[in-house]
């Protein structure tokens, strides 16, 4: 996490040089790498751990593949929305999301689903729903396909190109706290976390109509609009 | 009742609250009544496919939605509405004014617009071409009904012949 504000704009020619991410990562002190249990580089199980510790009533939007594996490796906890297929829309979802409810609302999205739909985050700019956090993990590659190249592309500045908060992460330290203030945001904000690829072997439930339920019974109490209770008329003078 | 009061008059009726849409000339006067009206809230998009995404997140907070586009946009969300819509039973809605028919001037319509029916049943979506305006009150009332009982995706049809082809010959 870079030192300024989400929302500060001021600081963006400080990233220029950020295309490599191994050079001295601020905020993650000399000495503090020997041995220490924050990685130099961001690990995104162990920053996934820490979004769910952050945020641990979040409803949280996994994009396919492993954003996916990895959240339900920790945990697979109702509030989970994992995405087995239409890889460039959990972000869209995640703002359909946060758009009706007050809780938070977290997307984890891969840097290629990200390039998808980049302007989706034009569309999230101008909702700007205060409760939603996107976080994009930057590992370079397509990683379910066999790890082919991403485009490089400064997604943290496109972002804030379509009027959106947000910043780049290269350490687990600076995730931690670049996920801390995407949250506490006032609007919705975006964190690039730059992670090595990795390979989890979990994997969520493969029933998709099992999760989408159960997420939304977590959301609404399994009350709110849901069928047969909203629509009682209708489904009292149906023939189910 | 025009066929405008009809769409905006189901929808209120099914508490359809959420719309997605991108700028249509044909659905350029539903767009402006749920853009301004309450209970509407409505939301521009940058892509179509993004709706079907919008659009399910707000059913999985508890929301009812529906998108509005034409069939051009429509063809944007076809791997949304196979690979997302269909396995999570997430129920879909759309309003799509469909070009390339009786009307068309522009062959980049055609080949979409014309098929796009035939499309949608091979992917297993229902879907209804509205051309009269007396059907379509009823229709859509009974198509958001369908699609929010059964979460199945449901998209309505309406023909150029019924909101108004653009006259470029």
């Amino acid at each position: 996490m870079s030192s300024e504000d989400p929302s500060d704009e001021a600081g963006e020619a400080d990233r220029a040089d950020e295309g490599n991410g191994v050079d001295d990562p601020i905020g993650n002190g000399g000495e503090a790498d020997e041995g220490a249990d924050i990685p130099r580089r961001a690990d995104q199980i162990a920053c996934t751990e820490r979004v769910l510790g952050t945020t641990p009533e979040a409803a949280i939007i996994a994009n396919l593949g492993v954003a996916s594996y990895a959240l339900a490796g920790i945990e697979d906890r109702p509030r989970n929305f994992y995405c087995w297929g239409a890889m460039g829309l959990a972000t869209s979802i995640g703002l359909g999301v946060a758009l009706a409810i007050d809780d938070p609302v977290t997307v984890l999205e891969g840097d290629g689903s990200m390039c998808m739909s980049l302007g989706a985050l034009s569309t999230v700019a101008a909702c700007d729903p205060p409760n939603l956090a996107i976080v994009v993990w930057e590992n370079g590659v397509y990683g379910t396909t066999g790890g082919q190249p991403v485009a490089t592309v400064d997604i943290a500045g496109a972002a804030r190109a379509c009027g959106l908060a947000a910043t780049t992460a290269e350490t687990g330290a600076e995730f931690e706290t670049g996920y801390a203030e995407a949250v506490a945001h006032e609007g919705a904000a975006l964190v690039v976390c730059r992670v090595p690829p990795i390979d989890p072997d979990a994997r969520p439930p493969l029933d998709s109509a099992h999760v989408a339920r159960r997420f939304r019974d977590a959301l609404t109490d399994g009350t709110e609009g849901a069928e047969g209770t909203v629509r009682g008329e209708w489904r009292d003078g149906g023939d189910q | 009742m025009t066929w405008i009061d009809g769409v905006v008059s189901a929808l209120q009726r099914n508490d359809v609250r959420r719309v997605a849409y991108l700028p249509d000339s044909a659905l350029s006067g539903l767009i402006e009544r749920v853009e301004s009206n309450e209970p509407f809230e409505a939301v521009s998009l940058a892509r179509e496919e993004h709706g079907v995404g919008l659009l399910s997140g707000a059913y999985l907070g508890g929301e009812r939605g529906v998108l509005l586009c034409q069939s051009s946009g429509l063809a944007t969300t076809i791997n949304a509405l196979s690979s997302l819509s269909k396995p999570t039973r997430i129920p879909f809605l759309a309003v799509v004014s469909r070009r390339g028919d009786l009307g068309e001037f522009n062959d980049a319509q055609v080949p979409f617009g014309y098929a796009v029916g035939d499309v949608l049943d091979d992917i297993g979506i229902r879907n209804r071409r509205l051309d009269v305006p007396e059907t379509v009150e009823r229709d859509v009332d009974l198509a958001a009904k369908s699609a929010f009982s059964t979460g199945e995706p449901y998209v309505l049809l309406l023909d150029a012949t019924l909101t108004g082809a653009k006259d470029e010959f």
